[in-house]
């Protein structure tokens, strides 16, 4: 029944970075599905996302493939994560923080077995932390709440700069899209470095430590 | 008593209490500075990711092509000769970024952007100075 069904207006369709799509979000006994608004599905031409198709521009996540859902704190707002079973993570930006209730009533009451999880981000703007895998996304983490994700689809090289330094970088995907406006794109994130610590170089590296041993011998 | 153990100070700053601190014009998945969060909100993947400015070292800028590359270098281990001690460690297994860019063909607002780093950069280093010299 269509009247059952959850509506949510003006959000991203995310999946894929840097494509600028808005529609609709619905929820129902069948699953999930977005739909492109109003001329808003030229932008998706050519992006290759599993499950939407064109050119209507709809994406249509069934019940069955329904891994794991998660809300959080997007730049959009907040955003929806949907893992499915077929190993996509589909991402849905946009919703406002009241649409919370909302959904996760939505899902308790269509999806059976799922919950809406929160995914507690940090914004305590710090830049050490621990980095982990989560699917094929490396997502880097402050006292254990994720700060950042890096998928990893994207990465164009990778590269050992010395023994401590890791370099990726991205080739942020090509958007052709009649719908991509050059004045308002987004920021490209192309390169990140990290600091690892090395098992034998630690003690070396970091002051705190050695003075710490100092002490304790004294 | 003296246990031995040393307490480290480490500076504590923090950029947003919650979420729900974030400027509006995150979403824009611009690279944002938030003077009044000491911070440089910038664009990952979707999701809008503060830098505290105590944990920026420098930025630079580099023009090829279309595009302005804008590269924040962070403070990590291992840089330099001394100067160690605004590092924040807390674990020595901790992993820092050290480094981020960020490109774009908007040639004016990365200029901008660029200045305005490095001005938030600036007063807050006068600012720490100002207090190391108070505190002697």
């Amino acid at each position: 029944m269509s009247d059952s069904r959850v509506p949510f207006s003006d959000i991203y369709l995310a999946t894929e970075p840097y494509v600028k799509s808005v529609g609709q979000v619905r929820i129902g006994a069948s699953g999930i599905g977005w739909k492109a608004a109003e001329g808003e599905a030229e932008a998706l031409q050519g992006v290759n996302i599993p499950g939407l198709s064109m050119p209507a521009g709809m994406l249509a996540l069934q019940r069955e493939d329904l891994r794991r859902l998660q809300w959080q704190r997007v730049a959009r707002g907040y955003g929806l994560r949907i893992y499915t079973k077929s190993g996509t993570l589909h991402k849905l930006d946009g919703f406002t923080a009241d649409d919370y209730e909302q959904l996760r009533d939505a899902v308790k009451r269509f999806f059976s077995g799922l919950t809406l999880e929160v995914r507690d981000i940090s914004f305590k703007g710090w830049n050490w932390g621990k980095t982990d895998f989560e699917g094929s996304d490396m997502s880097f983490r402050v006292e254990n709440r994720p700060m950042f994700d890096l998928p990893m689809a994207y990465v164009s090289n990778t590269n050992l700069a010395n023994k401590n330094e890791v370099s990726i970088e991205f080739q942020p995907p090509r958007t052709t899209g009649k719908g991509t406006k050059r004045k308002g794109a987004p920021d490209e994130l192309v390169e990140v470095r990290f600091y690892v610590p090395g098992t034998i170089a630690t003690g070396a590296a970091i002051p705190a430590v050695r003075d710490d041993d100092e002490n304790m011998s004294a | 008593g003296d246990d031995g153990e040393e307490t480290r100070v480490v500076k504590k700053f923090e950029s947003y209490k919650r979420e729900t601190a974030l400027p509006r014009e995150v979403r824009n998945c611009k690279i944002l500075v938030d003077e009044r969060a000491d911070s440089i909100v910038l664009p990952i993947y979707g999701m809008a990711v503060p830098f505290h400015v105590s944990t920026l070292k420098n930025i630079s800028r580099n023009d090829e092509g279309e595009y302005v590359y804008l590269r924040l270098n962070l403070v990590s281990p291992g840089q330099g000769v001394g100067k160690k001690d605004g590092l924040p460690v807390e674990d020595p297994g901790n992993t820092f970024v050290r480094s981020l860019t960020f490109r774009s063909t908007d040639i004016a607002r990365m200029n901008e952007i660029y200045q305005s780093i490095t001005a938030l950069k600036r007063d807050q280093i006068k600012r720490e100075t100002e207090k190391a010299q108070l505190a002697d």
